[in-house]
């Protein structure tokens, strides 16, 4: 029988480190994408993504399966992430409102290069990296850490209906991404 | 329910690749058993005795803090010293004295410290050297300076009102009576320093700190936006720091973040 999420971290935090490796490997990839996709650069990602889990390790002794291990997770990375664009300079209007700027290339990519490509997923990712961010995020915490719109809404801290009208926003601008 | 359709949700997966370096799952993983080899026992005790740590605590602040309400509302009384009553309420007790046999005994140290009845005639005999004491239960902080009638006697019960930071002193001025009194008085005076000292408002310091421990979440960013708005932004800084490593997950609603954000990030 598979162990939930909860009780491996529950497992964690009384001392059992195989119980953590198992809840990495199953959380690493969606919450790495997640937090790459939000701030659009490879090697900042890989640092925010690094520090989110070391908040988990040094949270264990406090945590409390309240809710779903995902919600608390993404709870911590999103306030990361909120902290980080803040230090950044940007304030909250802006991660609503703006459309942001094409995504700097990444490693190895060159801009031109990035200019021929043509390929359906790449301008998918284009649309979502250009996306104003609590849109992009809206998505990316339902497609990469399985939220649903009250569990999203739990974890930006926004009300149902609003989260709601950015996962669609942001559904129809990578329709239309897909349709050029 | 489902906001997004299920084709664009395969598309994205299969365009959604990215992956963290192996380099940096193993700093992770190499820091989460470094965390509990460091750490030799269970983080939290058993679980079926973490389930009784709230009410228990809260049992025990509770209870606490019942006790030192009720010693300090017992204490009360005892905080009145006396002042020297009026001349004519002094000349009636002397008459009254006059008038009374001698006592058997000294009273007690717990009568000296409660207040006692005015024509309390062995109180009142019992000590001669400072007419009114433990006559008049009027509270000994009250400001103002003495009336005029009061001075004859203050030269007399001087030793009494100073014996909390010098009981030798007072010894040696008054009569023996007075001497026990005095060191009841001391120890009354210490004991009500104690129950001051407890419900006093503690410095700023250990007061966050005991914010950090018991606070909710709440309550401690209302205290880092006090701190934020009274130009602390050190201490609010610090505060904040803490706050975040406490409740990493806590969603700061945009309102509270804007009262309590570092400067810098404004």
């Amino acid at each position: 029988m598979e162990v939930s999420d909860e009780q491996l971290m529950l497992d964690y935090a009384g001392g059992d480190a195989a119980a953590f490796e198992v809840l990495y490997r199953k959380h690493r990839g969606g919450l790495f994408r997640y937090v790459v996709r939000s701030v659009r650069e490879q090697r900042l990602a890989e640092e925010l993504f690094q520090e989110v889990w070391l908040k988990v390790i040094e949270a264990r002794a406090r945590y409390a399966p309240q809710a779903k291990f995902t919600t608390w997770l993404y709870a911590i990375a999103h306030n990361r992430l909120i902290d980080h664009f803040r230090a950044s300079g940007l304030r909250s209007v802006e991660m609503m409102m703006d459309e942001l700027p094409d995504p700097p290339a990444r490693a190895g990519e060159q801009p031109e290069q990035k200019a021929e490509v043509r390929e359906q997923g790449a301008r998918l990712i284009a649309a979502l990296e250009a996306m104003p961010i609590v849109q992009r995020e809206a998505f990316l915490l339902h497609e990469e850490a399985g939220l649903s719109v009250p569990e999203i809404a739990e974890v930006t801290g926004t009300e149902v209906e609003a989260t709601k009208s950015r996962l669609r926003y942001a559904v129809a601008k990578l329709r239309e991404a897909l349709k050029d | 329910m489902s906001e997004v359709d299920k084709d664009l949700s395969e598309r994205y997966r299969a365009s959604a690749r990215d992956e963290p370096p192996a380099q940096i799952d193993a700093a992770i993983l190499a820091a989460a058993q470094r965390a509990v080899a460091s750490q030799p026992w269970p983080v939290e005790a058993p679980r079926p005795l973490r389930r009784w740590y709230v009410p228990v605590s809260l049992a025990a602040v509770i209870v606490l803090s019942l006790v030192v309400t009720l010693r300090i509302q017992r204490e009360q009384p005892e905080l009145a010293l006396p002042d020297a009553p009026p001349a004519a309420v002094r000349e009636k007790e002397q008459k009254t004295v006059e008038k009374t046999p001698e006592p058997r005994a000294a009273p007690p140290a717990e009568v000296v410290l409660r207040p006692a009845p005015k024509s309390a005639p062995a109180q009142a005999a019992a000590q001669p050297a400072a007419p009114g004491f433990a006559v008049d239960p009027k509270p000994r902080r009250d400001a103002g300076p003495p009336p005029a009638a009061r001075e004859e006697i203050a030269a007399e019960s001087k030793p009494i009102r100073d014996a909390a930071p010098a009981p030798q002193a007072s010894a040696e001025a008054a009569s023996g009576r007075i001497a026990e009194n005095t060191v009841e008085l001391s120890a009354a005076a210490g004991a009500r320093r104690e129950a001051r000292a407890m419900s006093a408002p503690a410095p700023a310091a250990p007061q966050m700190a005991l914010a950090k421990r018991e606070l909710a979440p709440e309550e401690w960013l209302e205290r880092i936006a006090e701190l934020r708005k009274q130009g602390r932004d050190k201490e609010a800084d610090e505060q904040f720091a803490d706050f975040k490593r406490r409740f990493p997950e806590f969603r700061i609603r945009e309102p509270m973040m804007e009262r309590i954000a570092p400067r810098l990030a404004r």
